[in-house]
């Protein structure tokens, strides 16, 4: 099974993680659970896709690089769907040209793999402050 | 048919003359930046062990092939630099890259043909040939020294030659329990029909002599076959054979197959079509007196957090019965609950009370057994990463052994308790915040502080260290402790790499420490939030228990550890030894090591290497001291406005103005003609003869080649001959090389010469050899201000030494002649105060 939901309504941020790696997903998913989200990780980006198109996504983390639909490729989709949701990209093969592509498509941060954790979560209480205030990215 | 030519190693173009000399250090500059960068890599990857980055394969594989073009284009500038001389190191350097390549795939890597090896030469990268669990207890056992009993691995390797890719349909089913041996269906004894591989035989017997060599004696073995594989961290599909004991050495074999016969039938249980991969544990029979299971999370108590320990008689004791306790699982592990049988009259039971106000008992385990069993299986508890059960035993002898474990299974790790976290953190008390995290995770206990001069065998088990620095010398208590707080220090030092190789929470350089926390209080440190919390968090810690961290479950975090096995050990310490070699390289950072060092070594001899710097066109220095210095500058030593005579203010190369300011200081000049007795000129004659037939190198003149932040120095004075190369920058990877040699007198005064530099040398942090009247000292990573005291040293020490060793008729004269320059630095240093 290349995903983990849970289809509980919750009134918790809803993240979902998509990354090909499973070890990217096992660790972040803890963290965003303990900064209060409801966390559902994905391997295949179809398999993501299917479900953003079931539930609405506060939040997407997302690899670049993977097998079928590729990151920008899912991002693109999901943006189709739900322009509100926000997408912060992790990516192994960072460029210049692939943080521009990502912004442009709508990514409201781009951090390139390895990265700390600290560092994502900061990126994430960040946005959180902008959603909360009104702000934009 | 034409004949094939056979290849050749490319030539290098040899620029010559003076452009030879520049591309010399052009070379040596590209090797350093390569070092530093390849430090980089490696810093990065030893890091991410840490737990504190999230890492992918991606990640490791481009780490990798980063690293193998820093190090090939290190090795190809040596090579560059010495005439193709080392060409055996690229040989050595592609087998290397091999071995990560093959790593890489999934295979076995170098290691793959070994068929046996004893339990103290295993470490995690060897997972792949003995399996998760081997791999854990040897890992536990030669990091704490907590006791597992002695033994070897009969690796995958070895089992596959043993039985050939043993079809799991040969396998006999499931063992019922209460079968006996003698019922069981034995279809390995159609294997032993087999003839064993001689190859095989031989390690076996090897590694059998060797255990009762280190035993003392010989004696009985208990044999065990464990699976080998992927899917191994989860509980579900843990399991083992059964366990053979009082088997005789010649027996061996057999018994081996009985329990690989057995481990199969299990697992062809669970999964009919299954082709396992095995390995075989031999150890030291154990002779128990008390024996049980020992979890770490009681799964039906995790809102308590407690180890449970479960107890029962081994053997022959005369009663039947199963005991249970319930500790904590922070230090001191205090009792909390226990369920104890009755016992018969005049049973022989060990009577104890506890301060905690429990009512005194009768247990077939003594407290202190169970605090012993508790922080035992709870340090494999923070290496393993995640809860576990384990099998223990207690001897006649008053020794405790872990015999197997298994993690368990991942119920909790969806669930986290984080509302109920949340509620817990936000009442909790912070003590301290900040610092940097070494190591992540999640521990709690008593806090000792802690300095260098204490012994680290007293500090209790399961304890929080606190240390003012991060100095190497608390190494030790992390095999101790449960978690590390320091003062001072970073990420990156030794001892954030060894908290990594313990997988010890760790914070370090966290100000305020010493002061916020306060001795033998219980605290909870959170490293990877870097937050010390006062007390014990319980729900922080059971949502760690969950296994949520890089653990060694993972495979990327026991790809690394294997990947860095042929990546980060210095195993090339000693440039004198036999060894050091390009065949005795075994990591890239063996090669590295080597390619600097003998890079430097080109250099230091560069006036003896490369003759045509004689005919360059070298300039005189004005100098304030009976000294003839010439000075050839490749690159931003002098000032442009040099004339034909340079001038001292004309230096402009760091390493030559330190030493010019201790060349020239007339008081360290002895210029008094040396008496000179009829034995000294004797004895000076064949030294004479020696120096005119010498290489012409050493008979030149004295030549000082310079850049911006280099130096190279030939002298020779009178009789003697020294060599200075100095590399001196606004970092901590400055290097300083001396060599002294010769001298009129006899041997013996010469020696005490060569003693008088050496203790000079050591007062500059040098490390010294000295051999008859030979001293090298070598500084290395200094700070820029050290190195630079040292090299104004180096020049007082010189001009200090230019005769004395005719004056040094008797030892004494050492110490005297110490003392009498120190004082001459420091009226010196006085009259500069003044």
């Amino acid at each position: 099974m290349s995903a983990t939901t849970n289809n509980t309504p919750s009134a918790k941020r809803q993240v979902l993680i998509l990354d090909d790696e499973p070890i990217v997903c096992k660790r972040l998913k803890p963290a965003f659970q303990r900064a209060g989200y409801e966390v559902e990780t994905f391997t295949e980006g179809q398999a993501a896709l299917a479900r953003v198109e079931e539930k609405k996504f506060d939040l997407i983390v997302t690899d670049l690089k993977m097998e079928g639909l590729d990151g920008l490729q899912f991002l693109g989709r999901v943006k189709e769907v739900n322009p509100k949701t926000d997408f912060i990209v992790i990516t192994g093969f960072a460029t210049l040209e692939t943080a521009k592509e990502s912004f442009r498509k709508g990514a409201y941060d781009f951090l390139a793999k390895p990265f700390k954790l600290s560092d994502l979560m900061d990126i994430v209480r960040r946005l959180e402050r902008e959603r909360l205030g009104g702000g934009t990215s | 048919m034409a004949k094939p030519r056979r290849p050749r190693r490319a030539t290098l173009a040899e620029p010559r003359g003076e452009e030879g000399i520049r591309s010399l250090f052009s070379k040596f500059r590209q090797i350093l930046e390569m070092n530093n960068r390849s430090m980089e890599v490696m810093a990065d990857m030893e890091r991410a062990l840490g737990g504190e980055y999230i890492f992918d394969r991606n990640f490791l594989e481009q780490s990798v092939h980063k690293l193998a073009g820093l190090v090939h284009q290190a090795v190809y500038s040596l090579n560059a630099m010495a005439h193709n001389r080392h060409a055996g190191l690229l040989d050595r350097f592609e087998e290397i890259k091999a071995i990560h390549a093959d790593i890489l795939d999934g295979g076995l890597g170098h290691q793959a043909n070994l068929l046996a090896v004893a339990f103290h030469d295993i470490g995690w990268e060897m997972e792949p040939l003995v399996g998760f669990e081997l791999a854990c207890l040897a890992e536990v056992h030669r990091q704490t020294g907590l006791t597992a009993p002695d033994g070897f691995v009969v690796t995958v390797t070895g089992v596959n030659r043993l039985a050939g890719e043993l079809d799991p349909s040969m396998a006999p089913p499931f063992q019922e329990e209460g079968e006996t041996g003698a019922q069981r269906a034995r279809p390995a004894d159609r294997l032993e029909e087999r003839p064993v591989k001689p190859e095989l035989l031989q390690a076996v017997e090897a590694e059998i002599s060797a255990l009762f060599r280190r035993n003392g004696r010989e004696s009985a073995l208990t044999v065990r076959a464990v699976p080998v594989g992927a899917g191994l961290g989860e509980a579900a599909e843990w399991t083992a054979s059964a366990v053979i004991e009082n088997v005789q050495g010649e027996d061996i074999i057999s018994a081996c197959r009985e329990a690989l016969s057995d481990l199969y039938g299990r697992i062809r249980r669970n999964d009919p079509g299954a082709t396992p991969q095995a390995a075989v544990a031999v150890t030291l029979t154990q002779v128990a007196e008390l024996q049980g299971m020992v979890t770490t999370l009681d799964p039906a108590r995790t809102a308590e957090g407690l180890v449970l320990v479960e107890a029962r008689p081994a053997g022959s004791e005369p009663i039947d019965c199963r005991e249970r306790y319930w500790l904590r699982r922070v230090e001191p592990y205090e009792l909390v609950e226990s369920i104890i049988c009755p016992k018969a009259p005049g049973h022989p039971s060990r009577a104890w009370s506890d301060r905690t106000g429990l009512r005194p008992g009768s247990s077939l385990a003594p407290l202190g057994l169970l605090r012993s069993v508790a922080e035992t299986a709870l340090v494999m508890d923070r290496i393993v990463g995640r809860p576990l059960e384990a099998v223990w035993t207690w001897g006649e002898k008053g020794t405790l052994a872990v015999l197997g474990f298994r993690p368990l299974a991942a119920a909790f790790a969806d669930t986290p308790p984080v509302e109920e976290l949340d509620r817990e953190i936000s009442s909790a008390r912070i003590l301290l915040r900040g610092g940097e995290t070494a190591q992540s995770g999640v521990a709690a206990g008593r806090v000792i502080p802690v300095s260098e001069d204490d012994n680290p065998a007293t500090f209790p088990l399961g304890a929080v260290a606190l240390a003012p620095q991060a100095s190497p010398a608390f190494s030790p208590f992390l095999r101790r402790a449960a978690a590390f707080v320091s003062e001072t220090g970073n990420a990156t030092g030794h001892l954030a790499t060894v908290a990594r190789e313990c997988r010890v929470p760790a914070i370090v350089g966290a100000a305020g420490a010493l002061a916020a926390l306060p001795a033998r209080t219980e605290v909870t440190v959170d490293a990877d939030e870097r937050i010390i919390y006062s007390g014990v968090v319980e729900s922080l810690l059971r949502y760690r228990a969950a296994g949520l961290d890089l653990t060694p479950a993972d495979p990327e975090y026991l790809l690394l550890r294997r990947l860095l096995r042929w990546i980060i050990p210095l195993n090339l310490i000693d440039p004198h030894s036999p060894d050091f070699t390009p065949a005795g390289c075994k990591t890239f950072h063996d090669l590295l090591h080597f390619v600097h060092e003998k890079a430097v070594e080109e250099l230091i001899e560069i006036q003896t290497r490369h003759k045509e710097i004689r005919s360059l066109k070298a300039r005189p220095l004005a100098l304030n001291a009976p000294l003839d210095l010439w000075v050839l500058d490749i690159d931003g030593g002098l000032a442009s406005a040099a004339g034909r005579r340079i001038q001292v203010q004309d230096v402009s190369s760091r390493p030559l103005r330190a030493l010019l300011r201790g060349l020239g200081l007339e008081e360290m000049w002895d210029n008094q003609p040396v008496a000179l007795r009829l034995r000294d000129i004797i004895g000076g004659l064949d030294r004479t003869q020696a120096l005119l037939t010498s290489e012409p190198a050493f008979s030149g003149r004295n030549l000082a080649i310079i850049t911006r932040d280099y130096l190279n120095l030939s002298l020779r004075l009178g009789y003697h001959f020294s060599v200075i190369d100095a590399y001196l920058v606004e970092s901590n990877r400055n290097a300083i090389y001396f060599r002294f040699a010769g001298g009129f007198a006899d041997a013996s005064r010469r020696e005490r010469r060569a003693e008088l530099i050496r203790m000079v040398l050591e007062t500059l942090n040098f490390r010294v050899t000295v051999k008859s009247d030979l001293v090298v000292g070598k500084l290395k990573e200094a700070e820029p201000r050290s190195a630079e005291t040292a090299l104004v040293r180096l020049g007082e020490l010189t001009a200090f030494t230019r005769q004395l060793d005719i004056a040094m008729r008797a030892d004494q004269d050492i110490e005297a002649l110490l003392e009498l320059f120190l004082e001459r630095v420091r009226a010196q240093a006085r009259g500069k105060d003044g």
